[in-house]
């Protein structure tokens, strides 16, 4: 019995060469004579396979000629209708040219080209550019307005010593740019204000606040606070005044930092009416189908504003719409308290002014530089109301059994019942705060954008960046343009409606028309960095703060 | 064994080109290709998506008829919604509505007095592509108050249109269909069908064959007439709505072998034909007879324009190909837009004249096709929507 070749010797085998094959033929018949190579093949693969119908070279030879024309003509059906040859007889559009052009037009060609030349794929070819007139990003606006992080040197501090220094880092995450910002640095409860600072001149004062300026859109800022101590004395008063123990870290002590400025935010909604019966007609072969539709623009902040005003587009036959508006706040800081917030909101000459539903009801004009009285309603209790001009508000005094704001309210018989300040109404003997109070045109003017008056002021000490649209807004009052104003936006109070005039059948041969309701709010805004461990520790020698061991 | 190596680097080589680059490319080129559906269809938008404050840019339009249509009519290009855009023309920034005075030409044919936000061409020939511009001016930094403006542009077309349906109806003689049952041969059989591009569409749903029967043995009396009605059914399957009332005309054979119904039903005083609304073309004044017995304008132009007769009109859309029609043998038909909202079926009463019905006797003519031709004509509107914002960019 003949040996049969092993798995290297086959290998061998299939190369084509004389000596190869002889060694073949050695291994498959033990070393014998011979240098047909195709018939010691066979042999060796006859007998390999059992002797039934061994493969033979020459097979193997084909398969791979055939593979080499299936896979040329796979190349060519996939050229012919990836340059629309298939198209070519069925389309009454462009036709695509064919021919060898054609070829070297080819998806195929022109992606192996691309990366021959360009094998890594970062050049883009000239199609590959979007031609936009603005480069603006399109991505959605950030839901935030800024954050605010805390590293420390160390961590491991003895009391008193001042060794702490901190590097707070304020990422601007909106799109308004922060011309100034005002950080402090303290330690949580129970040790507020038990970390104290030297004034190291760069801006930090004792109290561990400091100010960052000019951080642009999208990009940060750091400031680094050095010299900074734990009070002894202090920390030990938190803790009952008992003297510490030695070595042993002061537990749960922790340092943050908060930053703190005005923010704009600015919000779009696109009021879209339509001529009624060319509307109908649309509706009615189901073109068009009305929906409601939210902002179209907001800035990127923390307090996004949206607006609705019902199903659009509007037909023009309807001649009063309300609008909602609702703000909220996405971000992840607060609206401190003591500090005012602005809200503006712009409409349309031809809409009229935003005042929350049936308020301008409530109060009448008043005016004329003089004292004029005016009789309201007997839900007031028959009582007069009078007031300059300027002291003109409206506000929402829903539950008041009186008013006396902003100015002098009389009882029926002229007396004299109570006199109140303005932005405060009379109700059962005292003067309360009026909520949901709004300014308008002229009287906004007067009150918000005199450079001397307190809000004025306020603006260009706090928020110097969001005076241009402060600026702005107080602008437009003359433009053709009712813009009122409210400072009592809080995170509770977050729901704003009024009731807008519509102007009615649209006069032109267009059959849309499109305005635009606008609101923008500068807000106080306060975001805290996530907290950093300290430990803060006393030795012997600090006799008035450590025990003696 | 080096062919062998060669064979095998050309195979991997040409496989992955054919399964690596083909298979998961897409062309770049993007055919743009109108569907039977349309008769004028809208190919490229307004191609523009951002503006800055104050500063304008063209934005353009282009629209299609549809080569295996009848061409369109009357077409009117519009952008709505235009304002606070103005529209760049003739030397000045315009107010959309302004109307074009005569030394403002446009750019097409019939823009004069058309306002500055339309464009209008007489005709838009089978296959004839138009691109239409304007130029807008975007608003100033004031006017859109600094803050970015998304703004909605509509634009629409409007046309006049004419679609046509064909349809070979055959006719059967009773013994032939009786023959062909008991032979075991098929003797329901359709006759061709067929029309042109358009928004309207049609669909013959005249139940064939037509099955007629003899009164009389061959070479005896004349036959009488016999009574068959021919079943449309039209559908709106464009992408927009007409605007004008649809006006259909029915084609017939020649005299004496299909004519209309026009026997006066026992106790009324219209004909057949004209109790379902078809009126003979030549006896017809371009006015429709309403349900109440009163007549009405038939409604032609867009919801802007005034009320026209209708049957300039009509002559007008068909174009010149109407005077190859032999009026003498054509029935009109008014649907008024109230009424066609989707879809509407259509019913028209005819005879096999007897003169014929006796010659298919006397020639032992089993089968017999007729062909009949419908045409619809209205306006047509489509639209669509895009959306250009202004960002404002300080300095400016």
């Amino acid at each position: 019995m003949k040996q049969l070749p092993g798995l290297d010797d086959i290998e061998k085998i299939a190369v084509p060469e004389l000596g190869i094959a002889e060694e073949a033929m050695g291994a498959a018949e033990g070393g014998g004579k011979g240098n047909d190579f195709n018939k010691e093949y066979e042999k060796a693969f006859g007998r390999g396979r059992g002797g039934g119908g061994g493969m033979p070279h020459i097979e193997w030879t084909k398969i791979l000629l055939i593979l080499a024309v299936v896979g040329i003509i796979i190349i060519v059906v996939f050229w012919f209708f990836s340059v629309g040859g298939g198209q070519a007889s069925a389309g009454l559009g462009t036709r695509v040219g064919m021919g060898i052009g054609a070829i070297f037009d080819s998806y195929a060609i022109k992606s192996f080209m691309n990366t021959l030349s360009n094998p890594f794929g970062i050049q883009p070819t000239s199609g590959q550019y979007e031609e936009v007139q603005s480069t603006q990003p399109k991505t959605p606006p950030p839901n935030q307005a800024f954050s605010v992080e805390i590293r420390g040197a160390t961590d491991t501090v003895l009391l008193d010593q001042k060794a702490l220094m901190f590097i707070v880092k304020v990422n601007n995450l909106g799109s308004s740019k922060i011309s100034k910002m005002d950080i402090s640095l303290d330690l949580l409860p129970p040790y507020s204000g038990c970390l104290v600072f030297d004034s190291n001149g760069d801006g930090i004062f004792e109290s561990g606040k400091a100010e960052i300026t000019d951080i642009a859109p999208f990009s940060s800022k750091e400031k680094v606070f050095s010299g900074g101590k734990i009070d002894g004395e202090c920390v030990a008063d938190k803790l009952g005044g008992s003297k510490l123990k030695p070595k042993i870290p002061v537990g749960n002590m922790f340092a943050y930092a908060k930053a703190i400025t005005y923010y704009p935010t600015a919000s779009r909604l696109a009021v879209e009416r339509i001529k009624e019966d060319y509307g109908i007609l649309l509706v009615r072969n189901d073109v068009l189908r009305q929906q409601k539709t939210g902002a179209i623009y907001r800035s990127g902040s923390a307090l996004t504003i949206d607006m609705d005003i019902g199903d659009q587009p509007i037909f023009d036959s309807v001649t009063e719409a309300g609008l909602l508006m609702r703000w909220q706040n996405l971000g992840k800081g607060k609206m401190p308290v003591g500090m005012k917030p602005f809200l503006f909101i712009v409409t349309p000459d031809k809409f009229g002014k935003c005042l929350p539903t049936g308020i301008e009801s409530l109060w009448t004009i008043i005016a004329d530089g003089e004292r004029i009285t005016y009789k309201l309603g007997s839900w007031f209790g028959g009582a007069e109301l009078e007031g300059s001009e300027s002291d003109l508000f409206w506000c929402d005094v829903s539950g008041a059994s009186g008013v006396a704001s902003p100015s002098i309210t009389y009882d029926e018989e002229g007396e004299l019942i109570y006199e109140c300040p303005i932005g405060a109404y009379y109700d059962n003997g005292e003067c309360k705060t009026m909520v949901n109070c709004v300014l308008c045109d002229k009287h906004l003017s007067e009150h918000w954008c005199d450079p001397n008056k307190d809000v004025y002021k306020q603006i260009e000490e706090y928020a110097p960046h969001a005076k241009p649209i402060f600026d702005w807004m107080c602008s437009l009052v003359d433009k053709g343009y009712h813009v009122c104003g409210t400072s009592t936006l809080t995170e509770e109070f977050n729901v704003f409606s009024c009731s807008l005039k519509l102007p009615g059948p649209i006069k032109t041969n267009e059959n849309r028309v499109t305005e635009y309701i606008t609101a923008a709010a500068i807000y106080p805004y306060e975001v805290k960095s996530p907290s950093l461990g300290i430990k803060a520790y006393c030795i012997e020698s600090q006799t008035d703060i450590c025990e003696s061991s | 064994m080096t062919k062998l190596k060669y064979v095998l680097i050309l195979s991997v080589f040409f496989l992955a080109l054919a399964f690596g680059c083909i298979g998961g490319g897409e062309s770049e080129f993007n055919e743009t290709k109108l569907e039977v559906e349309e008769g004028v269809g809208i190919v490229d938008t307004l191609k523009i998506e951002e503006l800055n404050p104050g500063l304008d840019g063209y934005v353009s339009l282009t629209i299609r008829s549809n080569l295996g249509g009848e061409g369109a009519s009357n077409v009117i290009i519009g952008i709505d919604n235009v304002k606070p855009f103005k529209i760049v023309e003739c030397g000045a920034d315009r107010d959309p509505e302004e109307i074009r005075g005569e030394n403002c030409a446009g750019q097409l044919d019939k823009d004069r007095n058309l306002p500055f936000r339309m464009r209008g061409t007489a005709k838009l020939f089978p296959g004839e592509e138009l691109d239409v511009f304007w130029r807008l001016k975007a608003p100033s930094k004031d006017e859109i108050s600094d803050i970015a403006l998304k703004h909605p542009l509509y634009y629409d077309v409007e046309y006049d249109y004419r679609v046509n349906f064909h349809q070979s109806i055959i006719f059967m003689s009773q013994n032939e269909m009786l023959r062909r049952r008991q032979a075991g041969e098929d003797y329901i059989i359709e006759g061709e069908s067929g029309g042109g591009a358009g928004e309207l569409r049609f669909t013959g749903t005249t139940q064939q064959p037509v099955i007629y029967f003899f009164d009389y043995e061959p070479g005896s009396e004349q036959e009488s007439d016999f009574n068959f009605a021919l079943q449309y059914f039209v559908e709106n399957k464009g992408k927009g709505f007409p605007l004008s009332d649809v006006v259909l005309l029915l084609e017939y054979p020649a005299n004496n072998k299909i004519e209309p119904d026009s026997n006066i039903p026992e106790g009324s005083d219209k004909t057949n034909y004209e109790i379902y609304g078809w009126h003979k073309w030549n006896e017809w004044d371009g006015k429709i007879i309403l349900a109440d017995g009163t007549t009405s304008d038939c409604r032609t132009g867009d919801i802007r324009q005034p009320l026209i007769n209708c049957k300039g009109w009509v002559e007008q859309t068909f174009g010149e190909d109407f005077k190859k029609v032999e009026t003498d043998k054509v029935l009109v038909k008014v649907v008024k837009r109230e009424d066609f909202v989707d879809s509407f079926s259509v019913y028209a009463p005819m005879v096999m004249t007897g003169q014929e019905r006796t010659f298919l006797r006397n020639s032992n003519i089993p089968l017999k096709i007729y062909s009949f031709n419908v045409y619809a004509m209205y306006r047509y509107f489509i639209e669509g929507k895009e959306y250009i914002t202004v960002f404002p960019v300080r300095g400016i």
